[in-house]
């Protein structure tokens, strides 16, 4: 309800207002942005993903982890272009530098996703025009969906920002449709060294829960509302799910396939095990409309491969990690 | 001249040359008088962050080791019995519960004050004697510590690298009115301790020692764990918990020097180099990134520590 | 026998004892996952307990812990830093890497602490050791967010991670430090008598140290490779085998070391039910545990520690 809220609040939003100084509310009061930016340096961790499905290329972005050589997952490369005019996109890593940032001469600085303090807000307020998080959310409680409208707001490209935001939503909501009976099947996603279960307020587990999935009883029970928990590794009934995700954050699956346990649990008998290797995994935790289509791409085939009913249909990916049954 | 003289001729040189180094030496040339954004830079950026480094380096100096020569034990500093520790939680508590780094210095001088009063209390059996003060400081901030961890796994990945970062200790959120405080607690707290460097010296030696002077052991050891437990957690809530220079401080004063005692002022100067050059590394790009400068205090005081010792005892 | 599973009682242990059907999931739980558990409890708690009391006794100072010689930031340094330089990679290869980083780092300590007679020295020695590692750590973990990932999980030392393999190897190397550290007591209790009379008898202080601190390092290691970095064992143990009376070096050696072993095992046991389902490790239930106990200890004991 609230995100159709905010999409509603983002149309209706006068496209003609986008020329004249914006006022964007914020955590820590507000900004105005008084022409449309040209020079964005972008410090969300995801920010660059965001700024890219608008159509626009920051001077600079931050990096969260991995991806090639400049910081960007295969999601992201193809949409970062080359700008006449304009020397973009230099990759940020580390600490936020002020001195470093101010040098650019940026006209926005977006932060909607850093982890930005108070003091370095008003600090770079000095430079440009500084977006923190949206009001009344923590340092990560930043939607895609609020950043989305936000960015589209400051830079007057609302009626793009609506169509992402929607687009993205279509999508999941196509698939969820057209999987009646993904409805209420269970699902639960592990870090196998651990092994972590993740809890309701994941990101990951957010996702699945778009496309009709719930988390099995007891894998609820034990995470308590939280992000994730460690398994105590006798107990295999929170991994008692229709659908068993290994995530592979880099380090292999090798603790899933060595669990003591493991010929006792029902998803392994079945044949419904997906391991996501570790782009797949980034691009689930990563959580931007680029990187959700680029996820939704790769894991939708492993879904219905490991839904299909039959024991015997191998999951792509499964044996090469290791899986065996 | 002698030894102490040249000592703090050269730590004094050391200083200056470095807060001038820091705010001339940048990633570009800088024309403040001309230039707008060079005087921000100058003035909101790069000083703050010197002079929160010489002021918070200094404090942890002085209070490390006025504590480490009351306790008569050299692991016995403020970051290692627990007021560090306590600073840390209580931020990293008010981080995780809020989602938001606002208030970290409110819940650091809480936590760090109620650790070293808890610590105080706990060790009160009709007087303070030093070696039960330090082990249920020991304890507390191994407890301490592993309530942070667990208030780690509570949070999201991004938000427990947030709290990691704010561990590891650093003054890139310099501003000038956190140097305000920092600066009025090491001033205070180094008059303080100076006033009682003489009873924290004699009780260094020796409860007796101390008796015969006139001097009342549990009152200076009180006044002087309470007021060091200031200092500390004002440092954490300003800059994180820097690491080992309360620790590293007063030992490298006292094997340079090769005098005993407090040497208070030679470990308050100590402490800063210590920070400064720490806060120079931070400002370097290493593999492409800004480190904090937390991370830096050990790796220029843990190899001086080790080199000094080496030629100490080579000399024997 | 006490677990979070339920349904394993005495009917399954005589079942598992039997050996008639190994693909039970009872028998699995008993065999593979609480055999080895309690065994890594007793190897790694036994280890820290007569390290601890050796470290104390070397450095006459009641706050020394095996973890002062830098083994744990030595181990957890050097595993961070092969998943920095190389890559991701399965927790389980790490195991070496650990090894050789706790060895070289007993081995720097020692060969300064050896070098003076004054015990200030080794704790200077061993701190500054430990803060340079673990800077160096921090500074790595904040470059990389999967060697964050790994050690976070890794610096909760827990008892459930060794396979069999990894305690045979690690039970060899605890053996030569505890050879080493009977050969050591008795020099200890002499030592205690003043440097000359044990220079007298033939008992070098630099010789001491040297066999000494080889001992504690042995010991850590072994704890190290098995359990991960275990904070508070080390220190409680020898305190808590000080309460039960005097002795020589030695009694109290080995008393430290079954009071080692004991309490990981009961926090162990303690941290499997006390919020059924979710794992809470044996190194945080050892603190918390332990840190309470120290300090009713100290309380108890104030007039006598001064």
């Amino acid at each position: 309800m609230r995100r159709v809220l905010q999409i509603l609040l983002v149309m209706v939003w006068p496209i003609a207002l986008a020329a004249e100084p914006v006022r964007i509310d914020h955590v820590w009061g507000s900004t105005t942005v008084p022409e449309p930016p040209k020079r964005i340096v972008s410090l969300s961790f995801t920010g660059i993903d965001n700024w890219l499905s608008l159509g626009l290329s920051p001077i600079a972005y931050r990096v969260w982890y991995g991806g090639d050589a400049a910081g960007l997952w295969p999601w992201a490369q193809p949409l970062l272009q080359p700008v006449a005019g304009l020397d973009n996109g230099l990759a940020l890593r580390g600490e936020i530098d002020l001195e470093q940032i101010a040098r650019l001469k940026p006209d926005l600085i977006e932060a909607m996703y850093s982890g930005i303090s108070y003091a370095q807000y008003t600090a770079l307020s000095r430079v440009a025009p500084v977006l923190p998080p949206p009001p009344e959310t923590s340092d990560f409680g930043a939607s895609w969906q609020q950043m989305i409208a936000t960015f589209g707001a400051a830079t007057g490209k609302t009626a793009q920002a609506v169509k992402v935001t929607k687009d993205t939503q279509n999508r999941l909501n196509a698939i969820r449709n057209a999987h009646p009976q993904w409805q209420g099947k269970t699902a639960v996603v592990v870090w196998p060294d651990g092994p972590l279960i993740y809890g309701p307020q994941d990101a990951r587990v957010r996702l699945l829960h778009s496309l009709g999935f719930v988390l099995p009883p007891a894998a609820k029970r034990f995470a308590r509302g939280g992000f994730y928990f460690a398994l105590d590794r006798e107990l295999t009934e929170p991994l008692d799910a229709d659908v068993l995700i290994w995530l592979d954050l880099g380090g292999g699956v090798g603790a899933a396939a060595r669990h003591p346990l493991r010929q006792t649990m029902r998803a392994v008998r079945e044949g419904r095990e997906i391991v996501t290797d570790p782009t797949l995994s980034a691009a689930l935790s990563y959580a931007t409309p680029p990187s959700i289509n680029y996820a939704l791409d790769r894991l939708v085939p492993l879904l219905e491969q490991a839904l299909d009913g039959d024991p015997t249909t191998a999951v792509d990916g499964s044996a090469e990690a290791g899986l065996s049954r | 001249m002698t030894r102490i003289t040249v000592l703090y001729v050269t730590l004094a040189g050391l200083l200056l040359g470095l807060a001038f180094a820091l705010l001339v030496v940048g990633q570009g040339e800088l024309h403040p008088f001309s230039v707008p954004l060079d005087r921000t830079i100058l003035l909101h950026f790069r000083a703050p962050r010197v002079a929160l480094a010489l002021v918070t380096g200094a404090g942890l100096g002085m209070a490390g080791t006025a504590v480490q020569t009351l306790l008569r034990n050299p692991l016995a500093s403020p970051d290692i019995i627990g007021f560090s520790a306590g600073a840390a939680a209580g931020a990293a508590l008010v981080i995780v519960v809020s989602g938001t780094g606002v208030w970290a210095g409110a819940g650091a001088v809480l936590g760090g004050s109620v650790t070293a009063a808890l610590v105080l209390a706990l060790a009160w059996r009709g007087g303070i004697a030093p070696l039960p003060l330090v082990l249920i400081g020991v304890s507390l901030s191994l407890l301490l510590a592993a309530a942070t961890d667990v208030l780690l796994s509570l949070a999201p990945d991004l938000q427990a690298s947030e709290v990691t970062r704010f561990l590891s200790g650093s003054f890139a959120g310099a501003e000038w009115h956190r140097v305000g405080w920092m600066g009025a607690i090491t001033i205070i707290g180094g008059v303080f301790l100076a006033w009682h460097t003489f009873a924290v010296d004699r009780l260094g030696m020796g409860d007796d020692m101390a008796r015969a002077l006139g001097l009342g052991p549990d009152g200076v050891r009180i006044r002087v764990v309470a007021v060091s437990a200031v200092m500390v957690s004002v440092s954490v809530a300003v800059a994180g918990p820097i690491p080992f220079v309360a620790f590293l401080s007063g030992p490298l004063a006292r094997q340079l020097s090769k005098q005993s005692g407090t040497v208070l002022l030679l470990s308050g100067g100590i402490g800063a180099a210590l920070a400064l050059g720490a806060e120079a590394l931070s400002g370097m790009l290493i593999f492409g990134a800004h480190l904090p400068a937390g991370v830096f205090t050990a790796l220029i005081g843990g190899p001086a520590m080790l080199g000094i010792l080496f030629l100490n005892t080579r000399q024997q | 026998m006490i677990g979070a599973r339920s349904g394993i009682g005495l009917a399954e242990f005589q079942v598992w004892l039997a050996g008639t059907a190994p693909d039970d999931a009872a028998s699995i739980v008993l065999g593979e996952m609480r055999l080895p558990r309690t065994v890594t409890a007793l190897l790694a708690g036994g280890a820290l307990g007569l390290g601890g009391a050796l470290i104390q006794g070397l450095s006459r100072n009641p706050l020394a812990d095996p973890g002062l010689l830098g083994i744990n930031a030595g181990a957890a340094f050097a595993m961070v830093a092969t998943v920095w330089w190389l890559g991701p990679m399965a927790p389980a290869l790490l195991l070496f890497p650990a090894l050789c980083g706790a060895a070289l780092a007993a081995l720097t300590v020692s060969s300064i602490a050896t070098l003076s007679t004054s015990p200030v020295t080794l704790i200077l020695a061993g701190a500054a050791l430990t803060a340079l590692l673990s800077a160096a750590l921090r500074g790595l973990i904040l470059l990389d967010p999967y060697a964050l990932e790994v050690y976070r999980h890794w610096a909760v030392g827990a008892v459930d991670r060794a396979d069999v393999a990894t305690l045979q190897t690690a039970a060899l190397v605890a053996l030569a430090g505890v050879v080493l550290s009977l050969t050591v007591a008795r020099w200890l209790d002499v030592l205690a008598l003043g440097a000359d009379m044990a220079q007298s008898l033939g008992a070098g202080v630099g010789r001491i140290r040297l066999v000494g601190l080889t001992a504690v390092a042995l010991l850590c290691t072994a704890a190290v490779m098995v359990a991960g970095p275990i904070a508070f064992v080390g220190l409680l143990a020898p305190h808590m085998a000080r309460l039960t009376g005097a002795g020589g070096m030695l009694s109290q050696m080995l008393r430290a070391a079954l009071f080692g072993g004991g309490l990981l095992l009961i926090a162990d046991i303690l941290g499997r039910v006390i919020v059924p389902g979710v794992a809470i490790e044996a190194g945080l239930g050892v603190t918390v545990i332990g840190g309470p106990f120290l300090i009713w200890l100290v309380r108890r004991q104030a007039e006598g520690l001064t």
